[in-house]
C-alpha cells in the first residue's frame, strides 16, 4: 500500500464513489484504486464516520408555510400608491397635498398669463387668456426684430460688395501682369524665329543663284561651242556672235540672272 | 437519499401547475407549496440554524418565487430555481444581520447547551441530541458556501449535477466543495469517533 497521507489525485472519485455515483466502470476502478491506496482508504472510512454524524440532527417538524397569494400577486400602480398611502405618515401626506396644490395654482396662473404689478399707480392685477394683453408688445418686439433682421442683411452685402471689389482689383492686376509677362515672351519667339528664316532664305537664294550662275555657264559654253563652229560667215551680224542661238532667250536669261542677284541682296 | 417532494407518476408535474397558475388559476400555487415547503424550510434551518428565521426564509422564497413566477424559463427544475432562491435569501438574511448574531453555536449556547469536549465525558452521557447540537456547531463553522453544497447533499439528497445547477458551479466544483467540508468536519467531530 502507498499514500498514507491523502495527497492523492482520487479525491473528487472518492466523493462520487462514496455518494453512489459512479458509473459501473468508475466504480470497478476506484474499487482496484482503494485496494492500492491506504490514504483514500482512510479517508472513505473517516468520511463515512463524519457522514454518520451529520445524519443525527434532524429537522424539527415542518411548520405549514401559509402565504397570502392575493398579497404575494404582482400589484397594481393604484394598489402600491394605496398602500404607499396608509404606511407614510400624516405630515407626509398634507406636506405633498399642499405642495400639489401649490404647483396647480402656480400652473394656472401661467396658462391664464396673470400678470401682478406695483407702480406709482399702484397694484395692478391683469389676466388674459392665451396671451392677448401683450399682443402690442409682441407686435413691437416683432418689428424691432425685422429691423434688426434688416440691418444685419444690408452690413453682410457691403462687407460682401467690399471684399468683391477687392478681389476684382487683385485679379485685374495679375492679368495685367500676366498679360504683359506673356507679349514680352512673343516678342522674344518672334525675334528668334525671323533670324532663323532670314538665314534660311539667304541660304535658299545662294543655292538658286549657284544653280542659275551653272545654266548661264551652260548656256555659255554651249554658245561657245556653236560660235565655233559657225565662225565664218556670221561676223557681220552683231547678233550671230552667240552661234544661231535666240538672242532673245539668251537676253532673258541674263535678264532672270540679274534679278536674282538683286533680289538675293 | 431520494428527494423529498419528487411527484409520483400520474401526479400533476411542477410544470403544469405552474401554467395553470400562470393562466389565471392563483390557489394552484398551493400545491407546489405543500410539495415543496419541507425541503425549503430544512435548506433553510440548517443554514440559518433557527425556526422562526427558517419559516420567515421559507414564506420569503414562495413569495418570490409566486411574483415572479412569469420569468420561470422551465430550463432547470421548478425545484432548482426554488432552491436557488431560498439560499439567495439565507445569504443575505446572513450578511445583513450578521454571521454571529444567526450562528447555529450562538443558538446552541442560547439554550444553554454546552457541548462535551472529551471521549470520556461524551462516553457517559452521550445522547443522541447531544450529538446533534455538536454536528451543528461543526456545520455553523463551515463557511456557508461550502456549508450549502453539504447540506444540500446530505439532508436534500440532491445529486452532484443538481447541486451544480442550482449554485450554477461546475460539478467538480460542487465535489470539491464536498471533499474539502467533510474533511473539515472530520477535523471538527473526531471525538465523537468512539461513540459513533
Amino acid at each position: 500500500m502507498k499514500n498514507q497521507n491523502n495527497n492523492c489525485q482520487y479525491k473528487e472519485d472518492l466523493i462520487t464513489y462514496l455518494y453512489g455515483e459512479c458509473t459501473p466502470t468508475e466504480e470497478y476502478t476506484f474499487k482496484q484504486h482503494l485496494q492500492e491506496c491506504a490514504g483514500c482508504k482512510k479517508e472513505a472510512t473517516d468520511f463515512g464516520m463524519v457522514r454518520k454524524s451529520l445524519q443525527t440532527w434532524q429537522v424539527p417538524e415542518t411548520p405549514r408555510i401559509v402565504l397570502d397569494l392575493a398579497v404575494a400577486r404582482p400589484r397594481s400602480l393604484r394598489e402600491i400608491l394605496q398602500e404607499l398611502g396608509s404606511i407614510l405618515p400624516a405630515w407626509f401626506k398634507y406636506g405633498t397635498g399642499f405642495a400639489s396644490a401649490c404647483a396647480t395654482s402656480l400652473l394656472l396662473l401661467a396658462v391664464f398669463n396673470t400678470q401682478i404689478r406695483y407702480d406709482q399707480n399702484g397694484f395692478s392685477f391683469n389676466v388674459a387668456l392665451f396671451g392677448s394683453s401683450n399682443t402690442n408688445q409682441t407686435t413691437n418686439l416683432t418689428n424691432q426684430r425685422v429691423t434688426n433682421d434688416e440691418a444685419t442683411q444690408a452690413m453682410i452685402s457691403k462687407a460682401l460688395n467690399e471684399k468683391e471689389a477687392q478681389l476684382n482689383q487683385v485679379l485685374e492686376e495679375k492679368r495685367t501682369q500676366i498679360e504683359k509677362e506673356l507679349r514680352k515672351q512673343i516678342d522674344l519667339l518672334t525675334g528668334e524665329l525671323s533670324e532663323k528664316s532670314n538665314n534660311e532664305l539667304s541660304k535658299a537664294s545662294l543655292e538658286l543663284k549657284r544653280q542659275h550662275h551653272a545654266e548661264l555657264e551652260k548656256a555659255l559654253q554651249q554658245i561657245k561651242r556653236q560660235r565655233g563652229q559657225d565662225r565664218t560667215g556670221d561676223e557681220e551680224d552683231p547678233f550671230n556672235l552667240w552661234g544661231g542661238i535666240d538672242g532673245k532667250v539668251l537676253e532673258k536669261a541674263i535678264e532672270n540672272t540679274r534679278k536674282f542677284d538683286q533680289s538675293g541682296q | 437519499m431520494i428527494p423529498k417532494g419528487v411527484e409520483p407518476e400520474g401526479v400533476e408535474q411542477d410544470n403544469e401547475i405552474i401554467e395553470r397558475t400562470l393562466n389565471g388559476e392563483p390557489e394552484a400555487f398551493n400545491i407546489l407549496v405543500r410539495r415543496w415547503e419541507r425541503q425549503i424550510y430544512a435548506l433553510a434551518f440548517r443554514m440559518l440554524g433557527r425556526e422562526e428565521e427558517a419559516y420567515d426564509i421559507s414564506q420569503e422564497t414562495f413569495m418570490s418565487a409566486y411574483r415572479n413566477l412569469s420569468k420561470f424559463r422551465g430550463e432547470a427544475k421548478f425545484s432548482s430555481w426554488l432552491y436557488r432562491i431560498a439560499l439567495n435569501c439565507c445569504h443575505t438574511r446572513l450578511r445583513t444581520h450578521g454571521v454571529n448574531d444567526l450562528s447555529l453555536e450562538q443558538q446552541l449556547e442560547d439554550r444553554g447547551f454546552e457541548p462535551a469536549t472529551n471521549a470520556e465525558h461524551l462516553n457517559e452521557g452521550l445522547q443522541r441530541d447531544q450529538v446533534a447540537g455538536m454536528v451543528k456547531r461543526a456545520l455553523a463553522g463551515l463557511p456557508p458556501e461550502m456549508r450549502q453544497v453539504i447540506i444540500m447533499k446530505e439532508y436534500q439528497g440532491l445529486k452532484f449535477h443538481e447541486i451544480a445547477e442550482v449554485l450554477n458551479i461546475p460539478i467538480s466544483t460542487v465535489k470539491t466543495r464536498v471533499y474539502t467540508g467533510l474533511e473539515q468536519l472530520k477535523q471538527r467531530l473526531s471525538h465523537l469517533k468512539s461513540v459513533l
